[in-house]
């Protein structure tokens, strides 16, 4: 059980993709114009994450170590090709709205990081553990930058109209909203991580 | 030496087997979904033909020698129940930003445009997405002939090279047609 809390303290948290290691952070910037399409990214990577992860895992020791990089790629664009297709199939809106964004999951370094991090060294449902949390944890990030994007660009969250037209600065929809966004999303992150040391710290000394 | 040479072959099998079944994988994938999208695709045709020809009833692909103008890629008469021809319908995917975008540009008998639809386009997502906004795509309508950006139709700022490939492949679909009823001169 504390096994488990921390897999998913760190991926939630700790060691939360987007806002500690400041990896995947290309689909981060690109599609979260409005928070579907974050909460839609986030849950195809979560879907590939999950799914390598758990394979990597249960084959990892039949992958001699100087392919592994080569059989781990295989492994994730084959199941990111996949992920395109059933989108495709069943959920046209999201993949018009993803775009070309959806293909390159298989290129997403958290996927590879944590395949050859994680999945390579630990048994399977750990791995699958691993990849939920940490595919949780990017979903979050990208729907928390999509949400305060269309905000602020759209006056709108989830397609609700708040504002209407009387309130929208479209440069939030824009790459510079994206960089400005993520910057002070990471700012308040670290500061709170910060508080939290600090806090943490003042406790023991007592 | 025996041992490393059987090392390499281990890594060699290894890595073909994963290509094989992943290949397998997909195949089967791709078997139960292929059907689907291309289905979507047509349904999506006919959805656009029903909303731009009030009279609507079949649509029949060009199959005389005809001149495609630059990203043009069909031509199909539209005919009502009587039979009687109601206008003509163009294919044509300009590249993109990222990939193709399928044009579906519904023209009158006189090659005038009635309706641009989307159908599909993998461009980069975010405001470049804004080409599928009715308030840009109805600016075509009722407009005949080549279309200067700017001028006849307004791009959109943020998305100006997927607003510009829409325009580039709405004037290839026109000037097609307006070849094919005589109206313009082959260059």
């Amino acid at each position: 059980m504390r096994r488990i809390k921390e897999i998913f303290s760190n991926g939630l948290i700790k060691h939360n993709p987007i806002f500690v290691m400041l990896i995947g952070l290309c689909p981060t910037l690109a599609v979260t114009t409005c928070a579907v399409n974050g909460v839609s990214m986030g849950i195809a990577t979560l879907f590939v994450l999950i799914i390598s992860n758990s394979v990597i895992s249960l084959l990892c020791k039949f992958i001699p170590s100087r392919i592994r990089v080569g059989a781990y790629i295989i492994i994730i664009a084959g199941f990111s090709t996949a992920v395109d297709l059933l989108l495709q199939a069943y959920l046209p809106t999201v993949s018009n709205a993803l775009g070309l964004y959806v293909p390159l999951i298989a290129v997403n370094c958290l996927i590879f990081a944590r395949a050859d991090a994680f999945a390579s060294k630990n048994a399977p449902l750990a791995s699958l553990l691993d990849g939920l949390a940490m595919g949780l944890g990017f979903t979050a990030a990208l729907t928390l930058v999509g949400i305060i994007r269309e905000l602020i660009g759209s006056g709108s969250v989830f397609g609700i109209d708040l504002f209407g037209r009387y309130f929208s600065l479209p440069v939030f929809l824009m790459p510079t909203g994206a960089f400005l966004t993520l910057g002070f999303l990471l700012a308040l992150f670290q500061k709170i991580r910060a508080a939290n040391k600090k806090h943490a710290k003042g406790g023991d000394s007592r | 030496m025996e041992k490393n040479k059987n090392g390499h072959i281990r890594s060699l099998v290894t890595l073909a087997l994963l290509f094989v079944a992943m290949l397998l994988l997909l195949f089967g994938l791709h078997s139960l979904t292929g059907d689907k999208i291309a289905n979507r695709k047509a349904q999506n045709m006919q959805n656009a033909l029903v909303s731009s020809y009030e009279q609507f009833d079949s649509a029949e692909e060009q199959s005389k020698k005809i001149h495609l103008v630059g990203c043009a890629d069909a031509v199909f008469k539209i005919y009502n129940a009587e039979h009687i021809l109601q206008g003509f319908a163009v294919t044509a995917g300009p590249s993109g930003v990222g990939g193709e975008i399928e044009l579906f540009v519904c023209m009158d008998k006189n090659a005038k445009i009635i309706g641009v639809h989307i159908l599909s386009a993998a461009q980069t997502t975010g405001i470049s997405a804004r080409i599928f906004e009715e308030s840009f795509l109805s600016q075509f309508d009722n407009k005949s002939g080549n279309l200067v950006a700017n001028k006849d139709i307004d791009l959109i700022a943020g998305a100006t090279a997927s607003s510009k490939n829409v325009l580039r492949g709405v004037n290839d679909a026109t000037a097609t047609c307006r070849i094919m009823l005589g109206l313009e001169e082959q260059s």
